[in-house]
């Protein structure tokens, strides 16, 4: 079958950019930062529904911020999650399966608990977080068990 | 699932790091295979009894259900 990974030599570049957008974007969001007001350029709308102003025509001016961390987060943590280890085989396949799979039950279980706790506007923050949270969350433990992996055997037998 | 890769191993004088490099696998898989902490595919446990000129029977045993 053939392989749908990445190739390893993207790996360490889209870690080193998944984790520091991450750590900035969620100082940005922790902060109450005014995305809004960076980045302003006239952008293509597919749609777009502002809680104020006119909703006509498919170009509308907008702070792009937002939509650059959230592109830049999501497509650098999929590639470093799904980038080919440098010796790649059955068994890293195994434990990445394994990992995605624990990371969705974390990740909806939290869902769950958010969904049936939380309400009003409050649920936004839940929305918006529930974005990144499942790429975060596999790509953790996905490290985690790949550092426990890595030290298994260490000693020759 | 049990298995005899050690004793094998220990008969050609091989280490991990050379049957995983026959097998085109890491040293640490082997490592996880030989302490059960890991089941091998059918294609690689073929190729491991193969490899040991062993059937697929002589290499694997499934463990009795309790």
């Amino acid at each position: 079958m053939k392989s749908i990974l990445f190739p390893h030599r993207y790996k360490k570049v889209s870690g080193f950019v998944f984790y520091l957008t991450t750590l900035v974007g969620a100082i940005i969001y922790l902060t109450d930062f005014e995305f809004d007001s960076n980045f302003v350029m006239k952008i293509p709308a597919l749609i777009y529904d502002p809680i104020i102003g006119n909703k006509n025509g498919i170009w509308i001016e907008n702070g792009i911020l937002d939509e650059l961390i959230t592109v830049i987060l999501i497509i650098s943590g999929i590639i470093h999650s799904f980038s080919k280890e440098r010796m790649e085989d059955e068994y890293i396949s195994s434990i990445r399966l394994q990992a995605l799979t624990w990371s969705i039950y974390v990740n909806y279980s939290l869902v769950l608990i958010a969904t049936l706790t939380i309400f009003g506007i409050g649920y936004l923050h839940v929305m918006i977080i529930h974005l990144f949270s499942l790429i975060i969350l596999f790509n953790i433990r996905f490290q985690l068990k790949l550092r426990t992996y890595y030290k298994s055997g260490t000693d020759e037998e | 699932m049990k298995n005899r890769i050690r004793v094998f191993r220990a008969e050609l004088n091989i280490s991990q790091e050379e049957l995983a490099n026959q097998m085109g696998v890491s040293r640490q898989t082997i490592h996880a295979i030989e302490n059960n902490k890991y089941a091998p595919s059918l294609t690689l446990g073929m190729t491991i009894a193969k490899f040991f000129n062993k059937t697929v029977e002589e290499v694997f045993q499934m463990e009795e259900e309790k």
